[in-house]
């Protein structure tokens, strides 16, 4: 029995990259970015961060900012999808990864009880009305299934997996599916005790990099059953194609240096969607620019995927947005198969003759077929998401 | 629409103890609290020692701990070796609120040594999935991870997305946690913002649609395959979220790792 074909029909996005598609887009040829000191946060790390400049929701105190940034990314999204989203959905799901807004981590909270047993309770309710996914459904009246994944680094990725399988399995018709995460102290802190946090603006796959960078932002797919998509008169070109994810069982930090998990997760995603390696136009990889993850993503993705595979890395325009990340990448790549090119991945001058393939250095055509974006993340979580043309 | 599973094994670590071997309950009381105050259930740090089972766990906090024994408990109620379970073996972690506990220790540690005087160890524990990547450790397996946070029906998700895994054919059997912590802070809140039972307690595992319930402390793991797999057949659907442990309970003549008064006790309270 043949698979439906899930369809992408909407795309939503902002980082610093840019606060729409569309301002992505225009960064991306100019191969402009923009990191800075963060002012979200205090802190006496001093490492650059990318920061959100344009939120359109922001400055509600009763609201986590990962909120603010997911709600903008959704409304591009249904925007898009031509979507109005009027309340009750039953048939629309809500999976969205995040890794901030999941964590009861407001400092002076905790200060205060700390010091004297009590505390503002105000925190405390920002955090239980800020389980992302089920507070987006709450807003738009989306009662189908809720899922907030909460795998660190590959959150986004495994959200749009689940999302794709719902809809496979008739849970539902539609679902709004990424990431959203905010710049916050404690990963901040956490990731420069680690020692993996450049002084620069990061440079992925760079021979002289130096570690991440930090950042923030939101990545929203509507994805939707061919069937729903007729029903509303709404053509897509684009479709999710296939998913994978495996476990390293190995560290609780740092990859398996053999790649062979993430290795794994990039074949089940090709089985998935039923195509080969060389059917892969271009990958958006994860390219978190440390030492580590760069290196043995290169070496996997070589070897599944030969050297001479195009390589998107866009963490040097936007920052490691962390629970975002493949939420936000997931746009980028439906965008470049869209648009037909990846953009320069900023940051890279110098390729690194220990890593077996490098990005792009500019702007470069890529053709219309598939694409795969890839996600490693704490704990060993490596995931993979294929997308492609509507064949 | 979700597809019955089938229940192969499960494991319990709770106030109560673990397993078969179960020392009295603690019931502690926190420091300086009024009468009145919130009463709270904690799983004795003793439980958490097992060298066996938690050998290669001995700097996980105190969350992935509890989570690995209970995952740790069902696959020996299940009677999976450990060469079963480095193949086919999926692990879902689902919480409301996660490890919270090791987020605080973090935050200690930014006040009492400023921001670049932080633990790496305490951080990486903090974050969510370090349950799901210590009990995947355990096992040696190299199948799917995901932890799911939910603040409502955190069960109901993890059931939800086994159904799709082995429907997918992503694992031959998957695990199934459902764990919380409890911590002074939390404890706090839940004093603010609680749900609790008739006697005082906050209700282990009693999830209310309000979802500002606050838990005690414990997990329970469940091992799923295809219902003619398991010994019993599971309807995901009956897990609606309030009575979670009830539904779990009433299973409890299939599953040697359910076996125990503690959880009869709490289905009664909680019915």
């Amino acid at each position: 029995m043949s698979r439906p074909v899930i369809y992408v029909t909407g795309l939503g996005v902002v980082s610093a990259a840019g606060a729409s598609c569309a301002d992505t887009l225009e960064r991306f040829r100019m191969a402009r970015r923009s990191p800075g000191p963060a002012t979200v946060m205090e802190t006496t790390v001093t490492k650059p961060v990318f920061e959100v400049s344009e939120l359109r929701h922001g400055g509600a105190p009763a609201e986590m900012r990962t909120l603010a940034l997911a709600f903008q990314a959704v409304e591009e999204a249904l925007a898009a999808a031509r979507f109005a989203g009027r309340a009750p959905c039953p048939r629309v799901g809500v999976s969205l990864g995040t890794t901030v807004a999941s964590q009861l981590n407001d400092l002076e909270f905790y200060r205060a009880f700390r010091t004297c047993g009590h505390a503002p309770i105000d925190a405390a309710d920002r955090y239980l009305r800020g389980n992302l996914s089920a507070a987006v459904a709450l807003r738009y009246g989306f009662s189908g299934p809720t899922a907030t994944v909460v795998n660190a680094c590959s959150s986004g990725t495994d959200a749009i997996g689940i999302a794709l399988a719902w809809l496979r399995d008739g849970r539902c018709d539609i679902a709004i599916a990424g990431g959203a995460d905010e710049l916050s102290r404690i990963p901040m802190d956490g990731f420069h005790a680690l020692g993996i946090m450049s002084d620069a603006p990061c440079a992925p796959f760079d021979r002289d990099r130096r570690g991440l960078s930090l950042g923030e932002g939101a990545g929203i797919l509507v994805l939707e059953t061919a069937e729903s998509a007729k029903r509303r008169g709404v053509e897509a070109a684009f479709a999710c194609e296939g998913y994978g994810t495996c476990g390293d069982a190995f560290h609780l930090t740092a990859p398996r240096e053999d790649g062979s998990g993430l290795e794994a997760a990039i074949r089940q995603a090709l089985d998935d969607a039923g195509i080969g390696p060389r059917d892969i136009g271009f990958i958006n990889a994860h390219g978190t620019a440390t030492p580590t993850n760069d290196a043995v993503e290169g070496a996997t993705l070589a070897r599944v995927l030969g050297g001479d595979c195009l390589v998107s890395a866009t963490k040097g325009y936007t920052g490691h947005t962390l629970g975002a990340a493949g939420g936000v990448e997931a746009v980028f790549t439906v965008l470049a198969l869209r648009e037909g090119w990846i953009p320069a991945s900023a940051g890279f001058v110098h390729r690194d003759p220990a890593i077996p393939l490098a990005p792009v250095e500019r702007m470069t055509p890529v053709a219309k077929g598939h694409a795969l974006s890839t996600s490693l993340a704490f704990g060993g979580n490596n995931s993979a998401l294929v997308f492609g043309g509507v064949r | 629409m979700t597809a019955m599973l089938g229940l192969c094994g499960a494991g319990l670590v709770s106030a109560d103890g673990r397993g078969w071997t179960w020392p009295p309950r603690e019931q502690v009381k926190q420091d300086g609290e009024s009468e009145a105050a919130l009463r709270v259930s904690r799983v004795s740090p003793e439980i958490l020692t097992d060298p066996v089972a938690l050998k290669k766990l001995r700097r996980a906090d105190r969350f992935s701990k509890m989570a690995a024994l209970s995952a740790w408990d069902a696959a020996a109620d299940a009677g999976l070796s450990a060469a079963d379970l480095e193949t086919g073996t999926g692990i879902i972690v689902t919480t409301a609120f996660g490890p919270h506990g090791a987020t605080f220790d973090f935050l200690d540690e930014i006040l009492d040594f400023g921001d670049e005087g932080v633990s790496p160890t305490r951080f990486s524990h903090s974050v969510h999935n370090a349950a799901a990547a210590y009990i995947a450790i355990l096992f040696g397996s190299r199948g799917p991870t995901c932890t799911l946070a939910d603040f409502r029906w955190p069960l109901r998700g993890g059931l939800s997305l086994a159904a799709i895994w082995l429907r997918e054919g992503r694992g031959r059997r998957i695990f199934v946690t459902y764990t919380e912590e409890s911590s002074k802070p939390m404890d706090y809140i839940a004093a603010q913002r609680r749900s609790t039972g008739a006697d005082g307690f906050v209700q282990p595992f009693r999830l209310s649609s309000d979802p500002r319930a606050v838990l005690s402390e414990g997990s329970v793991c469940l091992v799923l395959a295809r219902p003619e797999e398991g010994r019993v057949v599971l309807d995901p659907a009956r897990f609606d979220g309030e009575d979670a442990l009830v539904d779990i309970a009433s299973l409890r003549e299939h599953l040697a790792g359910l076996r125990h008064p503690g959880i009869a006790g709490m289905g009664a309270s909680a019915g």
